[in-house]
């Protein structure tokens, strides 16, 4: 097929015509590019489960040493040369050893809190992408109250998408 | 709510050895019925905080529907990496960018990639639940169909340069849940609650947005996180088959209007990653 106009094609939802439909009603076209991810990349949708044998540092407590202490956990190459969009869907498994874990479910993973104990102290998860890699961040926060924000035995359970499509707007 | 029927005209290609009009979805390499996410608006902005690090700005995309809208934060200006996916208010015009979406320093721009779907938040749809591949097929590139972008090369070798690729998939749209589905209108000062049961075995892609009302009067959308403690939230089912629920309210500022935008995962077998750390 060649290089396509804006408006090569459309198909509609059932009792609506092409002319007439918009939005949602509109199934396809090519004036509207896919969301792509590639079936080829194995890193474009992949299920990645981070558990937790080593405690990552905490903040002494002592302010103004209170967090975040951020912690390189897991990095993955994303395989473009360039800065791709991302989604990330975090569940968490808490250890069985915390009575009360506030948040076992995050839709999003950046800056996500996965453990709170108190005011400013927790543990949270922050993923940054680059043109190269995707990163894990674990950010703890102890501000001296609350006990230790401490995470092992907690698995991140994370549902990620590594789009085609880039951030350039193009 | 309406019901996307399935299409009886349309695309569709079936993989190598597979009638198109009998096989099921998963040998499919594309069928122009699915509800696959696309993005109808797509730009770079920027904007800079005041003196007390709040942060307001306007963006147009002109689209005429209240669209599922995401945008991602660049590091800095010279946009090398990125921080991550935050949600902006939107209405039928325009993309509002306000201290909601995160924490930011006094005096400082601030740049954001900003992509509208075409998907319609207002509008109540379901769609059959298609069902996945056990396995992957090898991607064979002699079959199956390729759009170009406009004045992009056919046999480019960037996926970017396609608005349709078979070697790519995408997120599909199961359900849009609206204040539709209840059978009274919420009415001043009550609340009401919309929900989702999701027929897939894992948790699924869950957005939610309330509407409340503009200064001028119009409506806007606003998304409700699934981790606030306060209004608008969203209570997701965690067990995967669950039922979600989203309390809607009807005040002076808040609309009796929200929406569950349910999604599902493309086609095609996740690869899975076990780390320890």
């Amino acid at each position: 097929m060649a290089a396509s106009d804006d408006n090569l094609m459309q198909v509609s939802q059932i009792g609506t015509t092409t002319k007439n439909a918009a939005g949602s009603q509109v199934t396809f076209n090519t004036k509207y590019p896919f969301a792509k991810l590639d079936k080829t990349n194995p890193v474009s949708f992949q299920n990645i489960s981070i558990q937790f044998y080593t405690e990552p540092p905490a903040p002494s407590g002592t302010y103004p040493d209170i967090g975040p202490t951020t912690t390189l956990v897991y990095q993955f190459a994303h395989g473009y040369t360039y800065v791709p969009s991302t989604w990330f869907l975090m569940q968490v498994t808490p250890s069985s050893t915390v009575s009360y874990p506030p948040v076992n479910y995050q839709q999003e993973g950046t800056n996500a809190f996965f453990l709170y104990l108190g005011p400013g102290t927790g543990a949270g998860l922050t993923i940054t992408t680059d043109a190269t890699n995707v990163y894990f961040y674990v950010d703890k926060y102890y501000g001296g109250s609350f006990g230790l924000p401490n995470i092992i035995g907690y698995v991140l359970n994370i549902r990620a998408y590594v789009f085609v499509d880039d951030l350039s707007g193009k | 709510m309406a019901n996307a029927q399935p299409q009886t005209s349309g695309i569709k290609i079936a993989q190598p050895g597979w009638d198109s009009r009998t096989c099921p979805d998963y040998q499919l390499i594309f069928s122009s019925s699915w509800p696959s996410i696309t993005i109808a608006f797509d730009q770079v902005v920027s904007g800079t905080t005041n003196s007390f690090g709040f942060l307001k700005f306007t963006v147009p995309h002109n689209l005429g529907f209240y669209p599922l809208t995401m945008a991602w934060q660049f590091s800095d200006s010279t946009q090398t990496a990125q921080l991550g996916r935050v949600f902006p208010d939107m209405d039928k015009t325009n993309v509002y960018f306000n201290s909601r979406i995160g924490q930011f320093t006094p005096n400082t721009t601030y740049y954001f990639n900003v992509k509208c779907f075409n998907l319609d938040i207002s509008y109540p749809q379901s769609y059959t639940y298609l069902q996945s591949a056990s396995f992957n097929t090898a991607y064979d590139a002699s079959y199956g169909i390729k759009v170009a972008k406009s004045k992009k090369n056919v046999y480019s070798t960037d996926l970017r340069d396609f608005v349709l690729h078979s070697r790519a998939a995408s997120p599909q749209v199961l359900a849009v849940i609206t204040e539709q589905s209840l059978s009274t209108p919420i009415t001043s000062g009550n609340t009401g609650k919309i929900s989702f049961t999701n027929p897939q075995g894992y948790v699924p892609w869950l957005f939610a947005y309330v509407a409340f009302k503009n200064t001028d009067g119009s409506t806007y959308y606003a998304w409700a996180p699934p981790y606030s403690q306060s209004y608008p939230a969203v209570a997701i089912n965690t067990d995967g088959k669950g039922t979600s629920t989203l309390t809607i309210i009807n005040t002076a500022t808040a609309l009796p209007y929200g929406s569950i935008i349910a999604l599902r995962d493309p086609l095609f077998v996740s690869t899975y990653q076990r780390v320890t750390y």
